[in-house]
């Protein structure tokens, strides 16, 4: 493996995090326990302690009250801002699982210098900032974007197509942010299928496409339930491009917040709206949990 | 059966296979008869995995050809070929159960739900694992996840079954007792058997023969007694069994014999063989259990014990000595009653001439 996919292993693949966490627990915990100190001391005081605060904000803003929560429940504007939210990560999720699992196999089966080439490619959107990627596609996307004017210009269109400030734009937008997230677990959990399997499958009868079936996509599942477990979480809470990409009527959990804090200056009920968003990722988050527990293996797809 | 040739029989001709501009295999030709146990053994990166891969189907020959009874195999693909293998860490499917991995080649071949678990439960009872069907294979023990490969290669009746070090995973103990059991096993089915392996003990209890290969090419097909005993060269005598090695030159004839010479005056008494003459660069290999030791002084093998190794049944002595300074390595059974041999001890060596091989030296021999 070469330098970079072996970072890009490291990134996403947990298990080494799992097996230093368990030797914090078994061994000698306090030396250990002060090695841990100073990145406990920096969760508590700029992860908990703001999360407490927001909680407060929307329990006793302005006096202790439950009607924030009342609220969000009983308004149906709200209730349908939440349902559109859940529906764009799953588009997004299943958008990123499908361009993502054919480009991770390639990736995962082609010779050495070609999947470094690829890495890079998946990875180098990384390290350009979200809100440059987002203007990208609006110069890309807009009425006189490059996409509209190929498009007249090949005369596959009279009018130009309405790309973004609507749905399709925000799908464009978050699925292209969020692909790396899906190609990267697919890929580690492809690259350590052992090869020898496949032949296995192929020694005992099976053409490509069974021992595909049969073999290496049950065991790739793995991958696939992370990733999309990662993507929908991260989409769930996405601000930028959807505010940018997004029509007047694709207002997503997120962008409602910062309305209610920014514009409204209604901290109660945004805070209330965010500790309801992170209830919600927190549920989804144990629900794929699960998923992954009964996925590992595949036990689930060849169980007898 | 095609053309009269039985379902197992095997043939390998002149096949090479090159990676860049390395030689992996070399011209390799060698004929399986069915019903045969058939053991490649070599070094690693001797090209004894490449070639089993070739049979297999996975790795494409640069050039020959392989016949499986009697049909030309060379270029038909994995699937379509019909062979057992084990792999050399069982590739066992993990996700699939004890059962759904014996059943998985019988389903690939359309077979019918009822036939498939009869003929499952038939290969398990073989390798005694019947009971075990709804395991997973992370749940069994290494010899019993090999015994479910081994089902699994079986249960769809291969011509031919492949095995890439099959038993190196395991410890010596259960190691030696698989060997035994698929010895049985063979012997019962009377299958085709074409194994690799670098354990030379491991193809010695095994084989019916041996295929020795060093470098891509089969330095000397032979039984076991055959190879152990005439090896071919110096690489064949090394590698199965230890020896003493002695580069000597020819100096006098007597009557039907030669005597050798090596640089340090050491005289051996060997054989005649067609095309020796004098003044010839010979290289002789004496096995150390064929020298005979004993207390003493006054000969022309006397010597001085430099070091002795305690291996249980035997011990290992080498000896150097007097007259030409050589070291002579012997093995001794330790048997109640003989006197000990200790180091520094006096000692007198003998050997019977028969003993002392003659070897084609390699560098002489032409390509």
């Amino acid at each position: 493996m070469t330098a970079i996919s072996r970072v890009a292993g490291s990134i996403v693949d947990a298990r080494p995090w799992i097996r230093a966490w368990e030797a914090v627990a078994e061994r000698d915990g306090l030396r250990r326990l002060l090695l841990v100190l100073p990145t406990l001391v920096v969760l508590l005081v700029l992860f908990v302690a703001p999360l407490t605060a927001i909680l407060r904000l929307s329990l006793l803003d302005p006096a202790p009250t439950a009607r924030h929560y009342l609220e969000v429940v009983t308004n149906p504007t709200y209730l349908h801002v939440l349902g559109i939210t859940f529906e764009t990560a799953a588009l997004v999720t299943l958008l990123c699982l499908a361009l993502g699992y054919p480009l991770a196999y390639v990736m995962a089966t082609v010779p050495g210098r070609l999947a470094g080439v690829l890495i890079i490619l998946v990875i180098v959107p990384f390290w350009i900032s979200v809100l440059v990627r987002t203007y990208a596609w609006m110069v890309m996307l807009g009425r006189g974007g490059l996409v509209n004017t190929l498009l007249l210009r090949l005369g596959v269109v009279e009018e130009p197509l309405r790309l973004m400030h609507n749905f399709v734009g925000v799908l464009v937008g978050m699925t292209h942010v969020l692909l790396p997230f899906a190609v990267l677990p697919m890929y580690s959990v492809m690259k350590n299928i052992d090869r020898d399997l496949l032949r296995a499958a192929e020694n005992l009868g099976a053409n490509r496409w069974q021992s595909f079936r049969r073999v290496f996509f049950p065991l790739s599942l793995l991958g696939v339930v992370s990733a999309a477990a990662l993507v929908f979480v991260s989409a769930l809470g996405f601000f930028i491009t959807p505010a940018l990409l997004g029509g007047p009527r694709d207002v997503l959990l997120s962008m409602l917040i910062e309305r209610q804090v920014n514009d409204l200056t209604n901290w109660g009920f945004g805070s209330a709206l965010a500790v309801v968003l992170l209830g919600l990722t927190l549920l989804v988050l144990i629900v794929f949990r699960r998923f992954l527990g009964t996925a590992a293996w595949g036990s689930v797809v060849e169980g007898r | 059966m095609t053309d009269g040739v039985s379902a197992g029989h095997l043939e390998l001709v002149g096949l090479s296979r090159h990676f860049g501009d390395t030689l992996a295999v070399d011209r390799v030709s060698l004929t399986i008869l069915a019903g045969e146990f058939v053991t490649l053994l070599g070094p690693s990166g001797s090209g004894k995995t490449t070639t089993l891969m070739m049979i297999a189907g996975f790795v494409r020959p640069s050039a020959g050809e392989i016949h499986l009874a009697g049909r030309p195999i060379t270029r038909t693909p994995p699937y379509r070929r019909n062979v057992g293998m084990v792999f050399q860490n069982y590739a066992l499917f993990p996700h699939m159960t004890v059962f759904n991995n014996v059943a998985f080649s019988l389903e690939m071949r359309g077979i019918r739900k009822r036939e498939i678990a009869g003929r499952v439960g038939e290969a398990l009872d073989l390798v005694k694992l019947a009971g075990y069907e709804g395991r997973l294979p992370r749940q069994l023990s290494g010899g019993q996840q090999q015994r479910v490969a081994l089902a699994r290669a079986l249960v769809f009746n291969p011509p031919v079954l492949l095995m890439d070090e099959p038993l190196g995973a395991l410890d010596k103990k259960l190691r030696e007792h698989m060997q035994l059991e698929l010895k049985r096993l063979q012997a019962a089915l009377g299958l085709t058997v074409l194994y690799v392996t670098h354990d030379q003990e491991e193809a010695l209890v095994l084989s019916d023969r041996i295929a020795v290969m060093n470098h891509g090419r089969i330095e000397q097909v032979g039984r076991p007694p055959e190879l152990y005993e005439t090896p071919a060269n110096d690489f064949v005598a090394a590698f199965i069994g230890e020896s003493n090695f002695f580069e000597a030159t020819l100096v006098d004839r007597l009557d039907a014999r030669w005597v050798a010479e090596t640089p340090k005056k050491l005289r051996f008494v060997v054989p005649d063989r067609d095309g020796l003459r004098l003044g010839q660069h010979v290289r002789l290999s004496l096995r150390p259990e064929k020298v005979a030791v004993e207390h003493g002084t006054g000969s022309d093998y006397a010597g001085v014990v430099e070091e002795t190794i305690y291996i249980g049944g035997v011990t290992k002595l080498m000896v150097r000595l007097e007259d030409s300074d050589e070291t002579v390595t012997l093995v001794r059974l330790n048997s109640t009653g003989l006197p000990a041999i200790r180091r520094g001890d006096q000692v007198r060596l003998g050997w019977d001439p028969a003993d002392v091989k003659l070897l084609a030296s390699r560098s002489e021999e032409t390509r």
